[in-house]
Order: C-alpha cells, then structure tokens, then sequence
C-alpha cells in the first residue's frame, strides 16, 4: 500500500517525545512502523509520551500501530504516555483497544516499571473489571426484558412459560419437599436435647418454625433449584452459542435474552414461591414428628403455639426472598452459559461454573437481606 | 462492471479477538444480483469474514458496508430493519433446537410482521416445499438428518426473500445429487429474484457452477478478488491448485 497523495502522515521522536501529525491509517502506518523499528531501540529514556494531537484521521490499522509500539516499550520496561488527541481519535482507540487488554491508560505518577505483583494486582484489576462489567450489563438487560416482556409482542415460543415452570418448578418439587422434610427433622432433632435439659420443651415449635419459614425453607429450595435449573440454564445457553444458535436469533431480529432468558425468568418467578412455601410445609412437618416423638408435644400443641409464632410477615419475607434467589439463580445461569465460545467449548466448564457462583450469590444475598431486614 | 452499484463493500478490515489477529487485510466487494463465494483453507477466517459482514463482531466505521449500513455500530431498532433486509444460512444449520422446522422458518416472519399465524404457515409450506421439506415441517431438528438440516436452514433463510442472502458452507456434509440441486435453488434465486448471494465454500464444483466473483481467503488475508476465469489463471499457486485439483476429479 502506498501513500494516496490525500493522506499524509508525519512522525518524529524528540527527547522522549513522540510525535504523530495528520492522517494515521492503513495507507501510512507502513512508514510508520519503520520508523520506529529503526528510532526505537536506541530510545534510552524510562517513558515515553506519544503524542497525538495532531492526528486528523485514524483508523483501526493507526490504532493498532501504536498499540503495537506501546506493547513493545512496555516489554522493554519503557513506559508509555499518551497525550492530546481529538475527541474521535481517542474514541477510535477505546472502540480498537477493547480487544487488546493490557494497555490501560496510565497517569503520569504511575508510570514506571511495574514490579511482579503490581502487574499481578493490576491484571486482576482488569479480570474484574471486565467480568464484573459484563455481569451487570447481562443482568440490567435480562431486568428490563423482563419488564419489557410484559408489555410487548412475545418474542418467545408460545407456551414457553408454562413448559419452563414444569421443569423448574414442578419437577423439582420431589426433591426439593423431601430435603427440606429431612432438614426439619434434622433441625428439630438436634435442638430436642438441648430444650428438654432446660425444660422449654415448647420452644422447638418457635424453633423450627421461624428457621423453616425465614431462612432454611428458601435457603434449601435455591439451592436445589440452582443445582438443577442454573446449570441447565447455563448448559443450554453454551450450547445454542457453540452451535450459532445464538448468532441466528440475532440476525433474525430477535433478542437472545428475550427468546432464551425470560420465558425461564418468569417460570422461576411463578413457581419458586410455591416451592419455597412447600419446603417450609414439610419442613415444619418433620420438625413437628420429632416434637412429637421426643418431646411428648403432640401436633395439636405443636399447632396452636405456631399459631402464636407465625407472623404473615415472616411468610412474606420467606417469598420475596425466593424471588430474589430466582431471579439471581436465571442471572448468573444465564451469564456463565453467554459466557462459553466455541473457542473454548467449554460447555460443561461453565455448567459447573453457574452453579457454584449461583449457590454462593445466594447465600450471599441471604446474608444481606437477612442484615437488612431483621 | 459499470451500471452496477456495490451492495457490499469490506475495506482494509480487520479483526483481533483476545490479543490474536484473525483478520488483517480483508479487501473486496460484490454487486448487486451477483453470487460471491469465499474460498480458503479450514481457519483462514471466512467465518469471521461473514460474521462482520453480519454485524456479529464489531468493525470500524468504514471498514464495512452492507447496503450502505456498518451493521455492528447500527442503534437496536436500526439493526432490526438492517436485519429484515438479510438471510442467513449458518455453517451448522442453526435451526433453534426448541422450535419445530416450521416454527424455525416462520420465525422471522412472526418477528417482523404482523401477518396472521395461518398465513405464515402458508409462507412457511412454501418455502419448504422449495427446498423439498414440506413433510418435515412439524418435525423437530434433532430428527433431521444432516443434508434435511441443511435445507430447512436455508428455507428461513431465504423465508422473508431477502435482497441479500449470506450462507456458510451450505454445502459441506452434501451428497453431490443433493448439493447440485442446493446449488441450482441459490442461482434461481438469483436469477427469479434478483438476490445478492455471498456463500463460503469448500466445493470446487460448486464454484464453477454459480459463482460469479471469487474471493480468495489466506491466513485472514484477502489474497484475491475477480472472477472465476481470471481466477484460474492468477499468479497464486494455492488459487491455481484449488481449480486444478477440483477439475481434475
Ligand atoms: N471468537 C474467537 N476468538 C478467538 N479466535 C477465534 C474466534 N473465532 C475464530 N477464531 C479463530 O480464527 C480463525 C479463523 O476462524 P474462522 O473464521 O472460523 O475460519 P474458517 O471459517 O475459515 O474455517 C481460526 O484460527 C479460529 O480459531
Ligand atoms: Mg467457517
């Protein structure tokens, strides 16, 4: 490629100054390059600023030539200073530097040679920043679709819903009542002994009530239903990437998170109360056998004084705190599956991925909901 | 070549993905109511070609144009009515594994139109009749065997009649009698309908058969760009040897 006689470039180092003027694309970055391979090496400062006020045009070909500089000074230990340029030449460079992680805009204070754990530190700093963003863009995303969804034309299949609601919801229901019947009795059980030492046999009903009601109840229920359904989720998203699926939806006009995403949302959110109220049911149940079997309360007793202890409220908490549980469940089942490529095909990477990080957002969350509302 | 106008024009494109140049200098363009195919070796980067030209990755301003439109810096609703205008037929079929055939190419029809649900079907019997597949329309995709994939993929592709239609090897897992007439329903939809045709092929004949401009791909490079007949005379040995070797079959 040679120079057209409408685009000119000129650069020139001095002292530690670089200097690039006029149109810095494709068609000049040749020379350029050259430039630099021959100045360069003898450069002997510790930083060098680049400076690129007077850059009248650039394309990705000019951002890449000086990303390209910048990557070998920094390997050098040189560290490198942008300067100037217009407001365009400068969004040119964040939309073409995306890709190239690494080269952070450095203040002036900061630039000098990074010792092993401050690039540590800072390549995490990246990791976060990158991850924890595309978190919260997928979240505020599936958020407003959800809302959205209500209100617009269906972009998913009809009778999705209720076929997601089936497999998230009822078809957890078995395990889901069983686990939690077994931690009621577990809870009961073990408290028995203790109560009955002080003679406040009574109090195993406050006990097992208000542990099912507000806390274990939805506790247990997110937790199998992040097991079962945030891998699933996870799983069927990587796998409709892997396959284009994903890239089809998109040039057909639709919203993957509209097609794939909210028809889950709302099954979670219509059974996850229901399920979190049956797990409190039967966990309430096997407290309410050992009272009887080990501590003489029969289930009338057992009944009268929950009557007592059961505040609506609690109830109402316990649901609302499944929503969240949900809601965060389908977030982070939904980020790990958009996450996969077929680079990687890391399907059942980030199955595995979805659950751990649903499980441990959730208790997370509980703890938080629990300091702020107790 | 004058008289025409470019309907799809890639200059000096390129493309980086986590730190590694897929792309580096992609140059070419087709005309309206033309076929181009995309030839290259296996990782040359066609795909990628195609997914900017889609709008799936992100190019710089000027580097892609699709009727006159950079669908990867397109606002949502303007992507949508870029979108209406394009078919796409991917290198995997990627009919969606939860819908049946028919409701895979009806689908953007039901996205983009208001038209009533028995019309749409209507529309759907037809284009599948087009492609042979009129008996699978209430199957799903999972009961389809790979050639019957193929076809239901470039049945909603092509369900909106769209001006452009872009496919990735469609013809890859084909047997030849079923390539041959995959090949004829493309040129007939350029011929009755005008369509603009940019397809990614590994097969020879089907090169010869229907493609009006090559473009020749090498390590995310665009080596080549022109017709077949200057094609097979280049100065390229690997473009030379991609003829000979497919006319020496
Ligand atoms: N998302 C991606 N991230 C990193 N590398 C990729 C990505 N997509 C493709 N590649 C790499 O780019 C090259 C070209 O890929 P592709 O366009 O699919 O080739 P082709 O379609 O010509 O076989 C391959 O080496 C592939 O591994
Ligand atoms: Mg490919």
């Amino acid at each position: 490629m040679s120079d057209s006689p409408g685009q000119q470039s000129r650069y020139f180092l001095r002292g530690e100054v670089l200097e690039i003027d006029g149109d810095f694309t494709f068609r000049t970055i040749h020379g350029f390059i050259q430039y630099c391979r021959k100045t360069l090496p003898q450069f002997s400062g510790e930083h060098l600023t680049i400076d690129i006020e007077g850059i009248r045009s650039m394309d990705s070909g000019g951002v890449t030539a000086i990303n390209f500089i910048r990557k070998d000074l920094e390997k050098r230990g040189i560290g490198t200073t942008l300067s100037g340029g217009s407001s365009r030449t400068r969004k040119k460079l964040d939309v073409f530097s995306e890709a190239e992680a690494g080269i952070e805009e450095e203040s002036e204070e900061l630039v000098r040679k990074a010792g092993y754990f401050e690039k540590l530190g800072k390549r995490s700093a990246e990791i976060f920043n990158k991850y924890v963003t595309s978190f919260f863009k997928l979240m505020s995303e599936i958020t407003y679709w959800t809302f959205a969804g209500l209100f617009t034309k269906r972009a998913y299949r009809k009778g999705e819903v209720s076929n997601q609601a089936v497999l998230m919801g009822v078809n957890a229901a078995l395990i889901v009542g069983m686990m939690s019947f077994i931690i009621g009795l577990v809870l009961a059980l073990q408290s028995a002994a203790q109560l009955r030492s002080f003679g406040a046999n009574i109090y195993i009903v406050d006990l097992t009530v208000i542990a099912m009601m507000s806390e274990m109840g939805p506790l247990i229920t997110a937790i199998m239903v992040a097991g079962r359904s945030g891998s699933s989720i996870a799983a069927e998203i990587a796998t409709m990437k892997v396959t284009s699926e994903t890239d089809a939806l998109k040039t057909m006009g639709v919203i993957p998170v509209r097609f794939i995403v909210v028809p889950k949302m709302y099954g979670g959110l219509l059974t996850m109360p229901f399920l979190t109220i049956l797990a409190d049911v039967l966990g309430i149940m096997g407290g309410m056998l050992i009272a009887g079997a080990y501590l003489d309360i029969a289930p009338v007793v057992f009944l009268n004084r929950m009557g007592d202890v059961l505040y609506l409220r609690d109830i109402i908490f316990g649901v609302v705190k499944s929503l969240v549980f949900i809601y965060l469940i389908v977030i982070s089942g939904s980020y790990f599956g958009f996450s996969a490529s077929k680079v990687d095909s890391g399907v059942g990477r980030v199955t595995t991925s979805a659950v751990v990080f649903s499980i441990a957002l959730v208790i997370f969350a509980d703890s938080i909901m629990g300091l702020f509302f107790y | 070549m004058e008289g025409k106008h470019s309907i799809i024009e890639v200059k000096d494109l390129i493309s980086v993905m986590n730190n590694t140049v897929i792309l580096s200098d992609i140059n070419f363009h087709v005309e309206q109511g033309e076929i181009a195919v995309i030839i290259g070796g296996s990782g040359s980067g066609k795909t990628t070609v195609l997914k900017h030209l889609l709008g799936l990755y992100h190019s710089m301003d000027q580097a892609v144009s699709v009727m006159g439109e950079n669908p990867s810096v397109l606002e949502e609703h303007e992507q949508k009515a870029f979108y209406k205008k394009i078919g796409v037929m991917y290198q995997e079929g990627a009919l969606l594994k939860s819908l049946t055939v028919g409701e895979n190419v009806g689908l953007p029809l039901e996205q983009h139109t208001n038209l009533p649900p028995d019309f749409i079907t209507e529309v759907v019997r037809l284009k599948l009749q087009m492609v042979q597949l009129e008996n699978a329309i209430d199957k799903f995709p999972s009961q389809l065997s790979g050639g019957m994939l193929k076809r239901a993929a470039l049945a909603r592709a092509i369900v909106m009649d769209p001006p452009v239609l872009f496919c990735d090897e469609p013809g890859s897992g084909l047997d030849p009698v079923t390539l041959y007439a995959l090949d004829e329903l493309i040129i007939n939809l350029k011929e009755q309908l005008g369509m603009t045709v940019v397809m990614v092929t590994h097969d020879v004949s089907s090169v010869l058969h229907m493609a009006d401009r090559v473009i020749f791909l090498e390590k995310g490079v665009s080596i080549f760009q022109g017709t077949v007949k200057d094609a097979k005379y280049s100065d390229h040995a690997n473009i030379r040897e991609f003829f000979a070797r497919g006319m020496g079959e």
